[in-house]
C-alpha cells in the first residue's frame, strides 16, 4: 500500500518518548492535540505501536507451568464464588479450640466433612426441559422458572451471588426475585433481557424465525445483541410484547409460518412494541389450562410437537391455514386430534409418535357454506 | 482497579475508564458460555502467548502472568456478559493489552511521574484507543515474522540499527543509549522512530490483510 506516512520530526519524537514511557506532560498534550486532529494519525500511531510491542523483547515461557497456573485461576475464580465458605474456613480456624469445647465430636464432623466438599472448581448448571415434558425449577437466587419442552438454560455457579446470568435455548417463563443490586439477564441467541424483579416469557427455539419476549408484571430491558440492530435496547412495561426477527440462516428449511414473521420489522432487528397483549396466550402453556387464540395450524403444528414429542406432517399446506381458538387442558394428543377433527375439514392418522394431517374433502363443504 | 492515588480526584478517572469500556463493549457482540472443559483448552492455548505478550508490554514475567490469570477469571465469571464480535482471541489480547496498560498507570502514580489529573486522563485514552486486530495477531504469532525483522534491520544504516537493538532488544534507556553512543537523546529518538517506521513499511506487506487498518 502506498499510504503517505508523513509524520512530522517533532511529533515523532513524542510518539518515541511516549511508547518509550517517558514523556513530559506538555508533549503529552501537545501529542494528545495532534492525534485527535485527525483519524489517520491515530491510526499511524496505532500501527507504530503495534510494531513496538512486536519488537519489545519477549519473555521467554515454561510450559511446565501452565497446569499449575491453570489451578491458581480456578483456586482466584473459587474464592470470588463462594466468598461466605471462605468466612467460615478463617472462623473456623480462629475458633478451633473453642468448638471442640462446645461441641461434640459429631459436629465437628460434619464440620470437617464440609470443608472437604468446598468445591473449588468453575461449574455449569444445565436444565433441560426434554421434548413431551415442562419443567419448574428454583434457582440459587430464590426466582423461579418454568422451562416449556425441548428448552434448555445455562448458568454458572457464580449465579446468585457475582452475577444473575443465564442463558436460554427455547422457552421459559420467569419469576425473578427483586434483586435491584443484582440485574437478572437473560440471554438468547439475538437479544438480552434484563430484569430486576418482574415475571415475563421469553421464546427463543433455534428453529423458529422470531423470539418473543412477552412480560407480565414490572419492568424489563430487551436488548439486541446484533449490532446492526437500530434500535438496540427497548424497555418494556406489563403487557407489552415484542419480537426480535432473526437473520435467515438457511432460507429454504422453515416452511412453516410464523407468528408475526408478516409484521412490518426487517431481519436481525427488534419490532415495534406490541402494547397491551393477552400475556396468558404466551405464558399459559406453563400453566394446567393452555389457551389458544385464532391460531392457524401451521402455528400450532410445533407448539403441539414440543408439548407432546410428536411429529406432525401436513398432507396438503392449503391446511396450515386453518384458525384454532380453545382451552387444552391435561388432555392427550389424540383428544386434541379429535376436537381439530370435529371443528375443522382436517383428518387426522396416528402411528407410533407420527401424525398426518390431511384435507376432509366431505366436511370442507359444509365448512365453506358455513363460514360463506 | 488499583490505579486511585490519593492526590488526584479519582472520580474523574473512574469515570473516564468506564467511558472507554462502555465504547469499547458495545463493538462487541455475540454470546459466550463455555463448559469447563472449553476453558481449559482455551487456557492451555492462549496462556503462554498472551504472558509473552503482557511481558512485552510490562517488561516482567511474573507480573505478566498474574495479570493474564485474572484476564482468564474475569472471563469465566463473566462469560455471558461479554459481547465478542471479532475472535474471542482478539478480544484476549486486547483484555490483557488493557489489563497491562492499567498497570502501567498504576505504576506510574506510584512512582510521581503524574503531576496532574488531566494528563493521567490523556495518557490513558492514547492508550486505549489502541486495539488488536487480527493481522497483528497473524503478524505475531508468524514464524517467518522473526527472520523477517531481522533482513529488514540489515537494511538500515548501521547507527540506526545499532540503536533500534540496543533499544528493543536489550532493554536499554533513551538515556543509556546516548551516553553509550555519545549521541544527543533527540538524535536517538529520531533514528528510533525511523528504524520503527521502516519495520512497519516491511511488515505491512508480509500480511495479506490490509495491515493495522491503514
Amino acid at each position: 500500500m502506498n499510504e503517505s506516512f508523513n509524520i512530522p520530526e517533532d511529533i515523532s519524537i513524542l510518539i518515541i518518548e511516549f511508547l518509550e514511557g517517558n514523556i513530559a506532560d506538555e508533549n503529552l498534550s501537545r501529542l494528545n492535540h495532534w492525534l485527535k486532529e485527525d483519524d489517520a494519525h491515530l491510526k499511524q500511531f496505532n500501527a507504530l505501536k503495534s510494531v513496538w510491542l512486536m519488537n519489545s523483547k519477549a519473555l521467554p515461557y515454561e510450559a511446565p507451568k501452565i497446569d499449575s497456573d491453570l489451578d491458581k485461576v480456578k483456586d482466584k475464580i473459587a474464592n470470588k464464588v463462594k466468598p461466605e465458605v471462605r468466612h467460615l474456613w478463617t472462623f473456623k480456624k480462629v475458633a478451633a479450640s473453642w468448638i471442640v469445647f462446645l461441641v461434640t465430636g459429631g459436629l465437628l464432623g460434619l464440620l470437617v466433612s464440609r470443608e472437604k466438599t468446598e468445591p473449588v472448581v468453575p461449574a455449569l448448571t444445565t436444565i433441560t426441559a426434554p421434548v413431551g415434558a415442562k419443567s419448574i425449577v428454583d434457582l440459587p437466587d430464590g426466582s423461579k422458572v418454568w422451562i416449556n419442552a425441548g428448552s434448555t438454560i445455562t448458568y454458572n455457579n457464580s449465579f446468585g451471588k457475582l452475577n444473575r446470568d443465564l442463558k436460554l435455548v427455547g422457552e421459559a417463563y420467569f419469576s425473578v426475585k427483586t434483586n435491584p443490586s443484582l440485574p437478572f439477564i437473560v440471554k438468547t441467541s439475538d437479544i438480552m433481557v434484563k430484569a430486576m424483579g418482574t415475571k415475563f416469557n421469553v421464546k427463543a427455539y433455534p428453529e423458529e424465525k422470531t423470539i418473543t419476549t412477552t412480560l407480565e408484571e414490572g419492568k424489563i430491558i430487551v436488548t439486541s445483541l446484533k449490532k446492526k440492530s437500530p434500535d438496540k435496547v427497548v424497555e418494556l412495561k406489563p403487557r407489552e410484547m415484542i419480537t426480535f426477527i432473526k437473520q435467515p440462516m438457511e432460507p429454504a428449511k422453515a416452511e412453516t409460518q410464523q407468528e408475526h414473521v408478516n409484521k412490518k420489522g426487517s431481519e436481525g432487528t427488534l419490532s415495534e412494541i406490541i402494547p397491551e397483549v393477552k400475556t396468558e396466550l404466551q405464558t399459559s402453556w406453563k400453566d394446567a389450562t393452555w389457551i389458544i387464540e385464532g391460531k392457524t395450524l401451521g402455528d400450532l403444528a410445533p407448539l403441539l410437537e414440543r408439548r407432546y414429542n410428536v411429529l406432525i406432517s401436513f398432507e396438503k399446506t392449503d391446511i396450515k391455514q386453518f384458525k384454532f381458538t380453545g382451552k387444552i387442558q391435561n388432555e392427550p394428543i389424540e383428544q386434541i386430534l379429535m376436537a381439530i377433527e370435529l371443528s375443522s375439514p382436517v383428518k387426522f392418522s396416528i402411528s407410533n409418535n407420527k401424525i398426518s394431517l390431511y384435507l376432509n374433502k366431505a366436511m370442507l363443504e359444509k365448512y365453506t357454506q358455513n363460514t360463506n | 482497579m488499583g490505579l486511585l492515588c490519593k492526590k488526584y480526584t479519582k472520580r474523574s478517572i473512574i469515570d473516564l475508564i468506564f467511558r472507554i469500556m462502555e465504547k469499547w463493549e458495545s463493538n462487541y457482540s455475540a454470546s459466550l458460555f463455555f463448559t469447563e472443559k472449553d476453558f481449559d483448552i482455551l487456557f492451555k492455548n492462549l496462556y503462554p502467548p498472551l504472558c509473552g505478550f503482557a511481558g512485552r508490554i510490562l517488561s516482567n514475567l511474573s507480573e505478566a502472568e498474574e495479570l493474564v490469570q485474572d484476564v482468564f477469571v474475569n472471563l469465566w465469571l463473566n462469560q455471558s456478559r461479554i459481547h465478542i464480535q471479532t475472535s474471542l482471541k482478539a478480544y484476549l489480547y486486547q483484555m490483557v493489552h488493557n489489563a497491562a496498560i492499567n498497570r502501567l498507570e498504576h505504576l506510574r502514580t506510584q512512582k510521581n511521574q503524574v503531576n496532574k489529573v488531566a494528563t493521567e486522563q490523556e495518557w490513558l485514552e492514547i492508550h486505549m484507543s489502541y486495539s488488536v486486530n487480527e493481522s497483528f495477531l497473524e503478524i505475531l504469532e508468524s514464524k517467518e515474522t522473526e527472520a523477517r525483522i531481522l533482513k529488514e534491520l540489515e537494511q538500515l544504516p548501521d547507527k540506526c540499527r545499532e540503536i533500534f537493538q540496543l533499544s528493543r532488544y536489550r532493554n536499554l534507556t533513551n538515556a543509556e543509549i546516548s551516553k553509550k553512543l555519545n549521541l544527543s537523546p533527540v538524535t536517538v529518538r529520531v533514528q528510533l522512530f525511523r528504524a520503527l517506521n521502516h519495520l512497519r513499511k516491511a511488515l505491512q506487506n508480509i500480511s495479506s490483510f490490509f495491515l493495522f487498518s491503514l
